[in-house]
């Protein structure tokens, strides 16, 4: 923690108040709204602790002279980089945040709870903090412009900080422009030419600061091609300026009155904002990395800038030289990356290695206070060689130690005798060798565990006497996990091979080295990905938010940071084929989940704007259905020709290039694929289709309503009110049409075969294509609820849900969740969504941000993802971190504390449950929604919402789930074909329900009507089988022997069984609940226990002890051990703690996990329940202790090392106890080794911890916790490693 | 008011109050101004008025003659205050088959329902009853303060026709909205055989001081319960600035 910093913090902190206080007596009536206002604990909006620290040279830092006053302005997003630059030069800074390089006031923003500053508020904030903060009663000593546009600063700011300038203070722009306002405009320009902005900031001549920088910058390595003038700026041909892996940089300077101008220009003004550079350079390397080193230098660049024009540049300027004997020897150029440069990064000194010890560097400075010379010699990659602290002199000589052949850099700060620094200067330097490891290649693009790694590799020529070679494993964790024996031959080339044991990361660095007397020769790596497919613990995935490998210094700090924070995951652009982020993940310890694709029928801009009322024969999924079971069948890549069809750029080629892309994507682990997001068949989301009369898809549509019809052309005509003579008439119809000619069924069965045949069977073609590259792959959805899910057993049952972000989330949205879990049960990976665009109501309140983790938890979920879009430009919001990343905002660590809870095993263990269901199965057939289309004022519908086309929340069927849930009935969503043949008696059904069902087959209600009289329930409400399955309106309803009477409740025995007709009981009933009103549980659940002998897994009483319907409740089971999760409604009614009594059938000993308690042996657990979540464990046997048997072992590294624990009950019941428990390993020094970090579910008294040594791994005493997840025991082992 | 006949056609002509406070004051304006208006008025209306012309024409704003309808899906608002009219035991304002309702030209919601043959105007004209129309896209952000509007439009029924604007206001300062108030700035009594009506009109004064209008304010047709008015060309014209 820098002192200085906290000063200043504390200074901006009342400066702050100050004008929280007057602009909050204005905004007072506008800043009502949801979003965090300004000066909010969580409105990270003018906050920039600067307590971060990232790795850097502290160039100018201390500074000769004391610090640099210094004012910023620059977008709120990128304002991390004043620490940045603050961490390399000394300056006092003040800072003004705006919204982006485009925008001043007006930034991103979504909806009325947006986070970031919008509007007036946004508006009045900045005006103050400009106000102030740029006061002429202000001096700085330098202005510094973050690549903000001068005509988007306001022109009185514009003259403000002219005015600053003409009495003195120095301005640096940094790659000034003059785009137009607008948050989202990146290349329109202001209209005209302004002779005084080309003048102050464009045409002043290169002059001594140019000089400075290209004389004390080792540009040569870097990714910058200087050029002199503005004109000389040609950009690269052929590539997207996004794309360029170089800046360009032009400096020039002019002056303003008493003031010093230099304008910084990087070109990137389109672009910077991609990569969060506002004083630094856009440039992006081609595999996503960050070169932290270059992020580092160009800082040194800026800080020459701003010393220049403060007048506090050195006079003399410091050199440094490399002599050594010439050589031959040249570095090869990066041949793919040469088009996305100007230059190729090569040093222009090289040095022989073996002439390494006649090499000087040569360092010569002419100035006067020098007293120090601080000299470093590190890798282009920053680690550090040397460094020493050397007296002072004019001309300082130093030796070179041999190094491998590879580039370094030679840093040198001039110090004055307090170690303030003068000057600085850095060059770089190659060194060369005509030995070295030309070639190394292994035999597979992945391993599995327990296969064997198997390589080849070639030096430039034979190794010498006194070279040898070395092939080690080397983990994401930088640990030495196995070494090779190399065969080698005398031609120069050799052989290798490595077993994959024991893996802690997706990715081994298979590194091969020669070596000779003096060190390591010349080393060359590959990477051997062996990929991690078990996803066993709760997710908490970043998604669109910056990320490793795409966000450059942002990504990188980014996932580092969350990692802390419980993220684990991250969404991964596989749709954009960015395979590099596949890796950059597995470096930072990141499950990948794969953004696949985002398919449907709109695939451009313009699909969306289709005319609603034409048909739309070029759409032809069915088509593209046919070719992806070819690939399926066969492994092959398509032959367009055979295959010529497209649907823009959906066809044979393109799924060719997918093939390609899978085969790589294989290489690491996801828990599945996204197909698709919030796309849509054309005209779908707004009740507008015109799409399926492509050719392919009428052929199929006609084969299917062959099926549907029994090959009865004449009851199609009937049901249809049709009069086609022959199959090959039967087509697809527009709903207009459907209208005016009334055949409104042909339009039912048409829509649905397009749901269920088309849409949902493109997506299951697709994955069994998918499966052919990727073995197993699972994929899903990230989006709206417009699939038939009754078709996705095996494929497609994965997805991104949406839920929650308002309130009742488990009442509301219980279909979304419920329907892909009854139809796949646990073959699916499902996720929820979180996101910071808008401060919804899971954010609002601490106790909803302690709910929402436990809540994802007990809807049976994996886990759920946390959207920050951290690159849009804002006025704020829109993060969980203040913008410097130095501190997380409360919010999050709210979120961040509980996610971490769970993920010390009751998570994994809830996972790896299965959920408590009853015997009572609820009918989904999902023709009826395109019935329940057609009767648009009926009571309720199939579905609900004003997205009800495209999702299952609301309507009829949500509200029977969420009474049922109420009673803690648990049923099982089934299809209409799970009735036949018995179905519903064979899955030990009991009870069926019917909440929507008004089309049904015939079949389908005659086995209804066999399920009643063979002893089964059936409840029912909205007119079941009033309409035919295609949408007919019946004369006479085909349950109407089981529903003789509709007009009010009424129940009757049927054979064995007995039906139900509730009207109006379950309807409504979700909008009940939320004001407190449980009119129709009582009902249903008699119905359920007298006729069906279905009662709840636990029972809930209130005070009075009468049954609560207003705690969502979830039960599951492993083995013996039950775990029971409670969530209070948030109603007017529980705003306040009330007590209640928790029902079980048998005694258990019970366990608040969430609070680590016993909460004792008992059947009737008395608890004060309010908002807060409850997650508690039930056993048959009470945990007495755990311990780790044995003593301490002594181990050397490599040893497969095994650590056996205890658990002891105090009954002897306990072999069938599921528990887990989280075991973390800490070296000698008490630095947790998170490579051990796990989760282990066990069974019975002991367990084991498996924990593989490296062969790196230092000698001394380690330590090994375990902590008991559902009682919070612990118990700790040590074992030593020695050196042998 | 003025009533002519010119053949089969009455026409109405009414000057029509500037705000609701002062009644009186108008009515005796309206009368003074009837007679210099009136040639304005009938040009727009009949051929035998083209003479009347003035120089520079009005802008015409809104030319509805509900001529052209079409089905479109009916949205989740209309299906929620459908679904409560009708429980309450009132009548949809609007044709409907299956999920589709049937749409005048030009309106994004609900527009009445279609009537043709003896009971139109002409060709087709527009039923309502117990319904507002065109507050949302037809005639949203219309009207221009201190701007004067002609307008026409044939009425027949029993009830009365409004013209209602939808005044909202923003504070600048604080970015608060406000409504201001819902002035009718035409209304009229439908009488039981086709009646062409037409006049001026100019969105009322409003205090502005801390809340400004926009600069545009949104009308809709509203007819109330009870009331059953059929409608054909609405025509509203911007006069120019004198």
């Amino acid at each position: 923690m820098l002192l200085w910093l906290e000063k200043e913090g504390l200074r901006r902190s009342i400066l702050r108040l100050s004008i929280i206080t007057s602009a909050c007596a204005i905004l007072l009536p506008a800043t009502i709204s949801a979003t965090p206002p300004y000066g909010d604990p969580n409105q990270p909006y003018d906050r920039l602790p600067g307590t971060l620290e990232t790795p850097h040279i502290k160039w100018a830092r201390p500074l000769a002279g004391g610090p640099i006053k210094a004012l910023f302005i620059l977008p709120y997003g990128d304002s991390r980089e004043v620490v940045e630059i603050t961490q390399r030069l000394q300056l006092d800074y003040t800072v003004i945040m705006n919204a982006g390089h485009t925008a001043w006031a007006n930034g991103y923003a979504e909806g009325q709870t947006t986070t970031p500053l919008t509007g007036v508020e946004a508006k009045l904030v900045l005006e103050r903090i400009v106000k102030q903060r740029l006061s002429l009663a202000h001096e700085y000593d330098v202005i510094v412009i973050g690549k903000v546009s001068w005509v988007v600063i306001p022109s009185s700011v514009r003259t403000r900080i002219l005015e600053h300038v003409a009495r003195g203070s120095g301005l640096v722009y940094v790659t000034p422009h003059r785009l137009k306002e607008g948050y989202s405009n990146r290349t329109a320009v202001a209209d005209g030419r302004d002779g005084s902005f080309e003048r102050l900031f464009e045409a002043g001549d290169e002059g001594s600061l140019a000089g400075w920088i290209r004389q004390s910058t080792p540009l040569d390595v870097l990714p910058i091609h200087m050029i002199a003038s503005q004109d000389q700026f040609k950009p690269l041909a052929g590539v997207p300026r996004h794309d360029f892996a170089q800046t360009a940089m032009c400096v020039t300077t002019s002056r303003h009155g008493d003031g010093r101008i230099v304008g910084l220009d990087y070109f990137d003004e389109e672009t910077a904002r991609r990569h969060s550079n506002s004083l630094t350079p856009y440039w992006n390397h081609p595999m996503g990395d960050h070169d932290s080193v270059a992020y580092d230098l160009s800082f040194s660049i800026l800080a020459r800038c701003m010393l220049w024009s403060t007048h506090r540049q050195p006079a003399a300027k410091t050199a440094i030289s490399v002599s050594a004997p010439k050589t031959d020897l040249s570095t090869p150029a990066d041949k793919e990356t040469r088009r996305l440069r100007w230059h190729d990064q090569v040093a222009q000194t090289t040095v022989a290695r073996e002439a390494l010890s006649e090499a000087r560097v040569a360092i010569t400075a002419d100035v006067g206070q020098a007293a120090f010379i601080d000299y470093t010699l590190r890798t282009r990659s920053g680690t550090v060689i040397e460094n020493a602290k050397l007296p002072f002199s004019k001309s300082i000589k130093r030796t070179l130690p041999t190094l491998p052949r590879s580039d370094y850099l030679i840093d040198v700060r001039l110090l004055d005798k307090t170690d303030a620094v003068i000057d600085f200067a850095s060059k770089s330097l190659r060194v060369e060798n005509e030995q070295r490891v030309t070639h190394l290649s292994i035999d597979q693009p992945w391993y599995k565990i327990g296969q064997t790694i198997s390589g080849t590799i070639r030096f430039a020529r034979p190794l010498s006497a006194g070279q040898s070679v070395e092939v080690v494993a080397i983990d994401t964790w930088g640990r030495t996990v196995a070494e090779a024996l190399v065969v080698s031959d005398e031609a120069g080339t050799g052989t290798f091979s490595i077993p994959v044991r024991n893996p802690l990361s997706e990715l081994w660095d298979i590194v091969c080295r020669i070596r000779d007397q003096h060190g390591i020769v010349d080393e060359r790596s590959i990477a051997a990905p062996i990929p991690n497919r078990e996803f066993d613990d709760y997710m908490f995935m970043l998604i669109f938010s910056p990320t490793p490998g795409r966000s450059h210094w942002k990504g990188d700090l980014y996932g580092r940071l969350m990692r802390e924070h419980g993220i684990n995951s991250t969404f991964t652009y596989l749709i954009y084929s960015q395979q590099q982020q596949f890796l950059h993940n597995a470096r930072q310890h990141l499950r990948s989940i794969a953004y696949a694709e985002h398919h449907g029928e709109l695939l451009s801009p313009e699909d969306s704007n289709r005319d609603s009322k034409k048909e739309q024969p070029d759409l032809d999924l069915a088509e593209l259905s046919r070719m992806l079971r070819r690939v399926a069948e066969t492994g092959e890549k398509l032959n367009s020709k055979e295959f010529p069809f497209r649907m823009r750029y959906m066809g044979a080629d393109f799924i060719n290039a997918r093939i390609d892309q899978y085969k790589q994507a294989a290489r690491f682990g996801s828990p599945f694929y996204t197909l698709t997001g919030e796309n849509y068949l054309s005209g779908e989301f707004d009740a507008r289709e015109n799409s399926g009369f492509g050719a392919t898809t009428t052929k199929v549509f006609q084969a299917w309503c062959r099926e549907q019809y029994d090959n009865d052309l004449a009851a199609l005509n009937t049901e249809w009110n049709t009069s086609f003579d022959s199959w090959n008439q039967v087509r697809g119809i527009m709903l207009i049409e459907a209208v005016e000619r009334d055949q409104l069924s042909r339009w039912v069965d048409f829509r649905y075969f397009m749901r269920s045949r088309v849409w949902s069977q493109y997506f299951i073609d697709w994955t069994r294509m998918m499966r052919r590259f990727i073995p197993g792959a699972r994929t899903g959805r990230v989006g709206h609820d417009h699939h038939d899910f009754s078709r996705y057993r095996h494929e497609m049952t994965c997805s991104k849900l949406y839920i929650g972000q308002e309130i009742h989330p488990q009442w509301r949205h219980g279909m979304t969740v419920e329907l892909p879990q009854s139809f796949s049960a646990k073959r699916g990976f499902l996720m929820a969504p979180q996101s910071v665009l808008r401060w919804n109501y899971d954010h609002q309140s601490q106790v909803n941000r302690e709910r929402y983790p436990w809540l994802v938890l007990m809807l049976g979920l994996n886990g759920f993802d946390w959207e920050n879009c951290l690159t849009n430009s804002t006025l704020g919001g829109l993060s969980c971190f203040t913008p410097d990343f130095s501190e997380p905002l409360p919010f999050f660590e709210d979120y961040s504390r509980e996610v971490r809870t769970i993920q010390r095993g009751i998570g994994k263990l809830t996972i790896a449950s299965q959920p408590h269901r009853s015997q009572v199965a609820m009918l989904w057939a999902p023709y009826n929604h395109y019935i329940s289309r057609l009767l648009p004022f009926e009571e309720n519908g199939f579905s609900g919402t004003w997205m009800s086309n495209v999702s299952v929340i609301g309507g009829a069927p949500a509200d029977a789930l969420t009474l049922l849930n109420s009673i803690r009935i648990r049923p099982t969503i089934i299809a209409p074909e799970a009735l036949q043949d018995g179905g519903l008696a064979k899955r030990g059904f009991r009870a069926l329900v019917l909440p929507y069902n008004k089309g049904m087959s015939q079949a389908e209600a005659d086995a209804i009507r066999q399920f009643v009289a063979n002893g089964g329930l059936v409840i029912a409400d909205n007119d079941p089988a009033t309409y035919t399955q295609h949408g007919r309106k019946l004369e006479k309803g085909r349950l109407a022997d089981l529903f003789p009477v509709t007009g009010r409740t009424h129940v009757q025995k049927i054979g064995k069984g007995y039906a139900a007709y509730l009207p109006n009981v379950i309807n409504g009933y979700t909008r009940r609940l939320e004001t407190d009103d449980f009119t129709g549980s009582d009902v249903v659940d008699q119905l359920l226990r007298k006729y069906a002998d279905q009662q709840p897994p636990v029972g809930l009483l209130d005070g009075d002890g009468k049954p609560r319907r207003d705690v969502f409740a979830r039960v599951f089971q492993h083995g013996a051990t039950q775990l029971v999760g409670l969530l209070c409604s948030d109603t007017a009614a529980n705003q306040k703690p009330s007590p209640t009594i928790l029902k079980l059938p048998t005694k258990r000993y019970v366990y608040d996990v969430r609070e680590q308690s016993f909460l004792g042996f008992t059947n009737s657990v008395a608890l004060n329940i309010d908002l807060r979540p409850r997650f508690l464990a039930l056993l048959p046997a009470r945990l007495e202790s755990i311990e780790f048997s044995g003593p301490a072992e002594s181990i050397t590294s490599g040893t497969d090392l095994t650590v056996t624990g205890k658990v002891n009950f105090n009954e002897d019941k306990s072999d069938a106890i599921s528990q887990a428990v989280h075991v973390r390993v800490f070296n000698p020094q008490g630095t947790e080794l998170e490579w051990f970090r796990q989760n282990i579910v066990f069974s019975g008294t002991s367990f084991k911890v498996h924990l593989p040594l490296s062969l790196s791994i230092k000698p001394g005493r380690y330590r090994v916790i375990a902590e008991h997840a559902l009682t919070g025991a612990k118990t700790a082992t040590t074992f030593d490693v020695t050196n042998e | 008011m003025i009533r002519i006949k010119l053949g089969k056609l009455e026409l109405a002509v009414a000057a029509f109050a500037r705000t609701r406070n002062s009644p009186a004051l108008l009515r005796t304006l309206a009368s003074a101004a009837t007679a210099c208006l009136l040639s304005m008025f009938v040009s727009q209306l009949s051929d035998a008025t083209q003479a009347f012309e003035p120089k520079k024409p009005p802008k015409v704003i809104i030319s509805d003659d509900f001529e052209q309808w079409s089905w479109e899906p009916i949205t989740f608002s209309m299906r929620e205050s459908g679904k409560k009219r009708l429980k309450a035991g009132r009548r949809l304002p609007f044709e409907h088959r299956g999920p589709l309702y049937r749409v005048a030209k030009g309106f994004t919601t609900q527009s009445g329902r279609m009537v043709e043959g003896d009971e139109a105007f002409k060709g087709r004209s527009v039923l309502l009853e117990d319904c507002q129309i065109g507050l949302h896209g037809r005639y949203s952000k219309l009207i221009e303060p201190g701007k004067t509007y002609r307008y026409a439009v044939s009425l027949k029924g029993k009830g009365t026709f409004h013209f209602r604007a939808w005044v909202g206001a923003n504070n600048p300062t604080t970015g608060e909205f406000r409504w201001l108030g819902f002035p009718n700035l035409i209304k009229i009594k439908a009488t039981k055989s086709w009646q062409t009506h037409a006049g001026e009109f100019q969105l009322p004064e409003f205090d502005t001081a801390t809340f400004k209008l926009p600069a545009k304010t949104s009308g809709a047709i509203v007819v109330q319960e009870g009331h059953q008015i059929v409608v054909d060309n609405f025509g509203i014209s911007l006069l120019a600035t004198h």
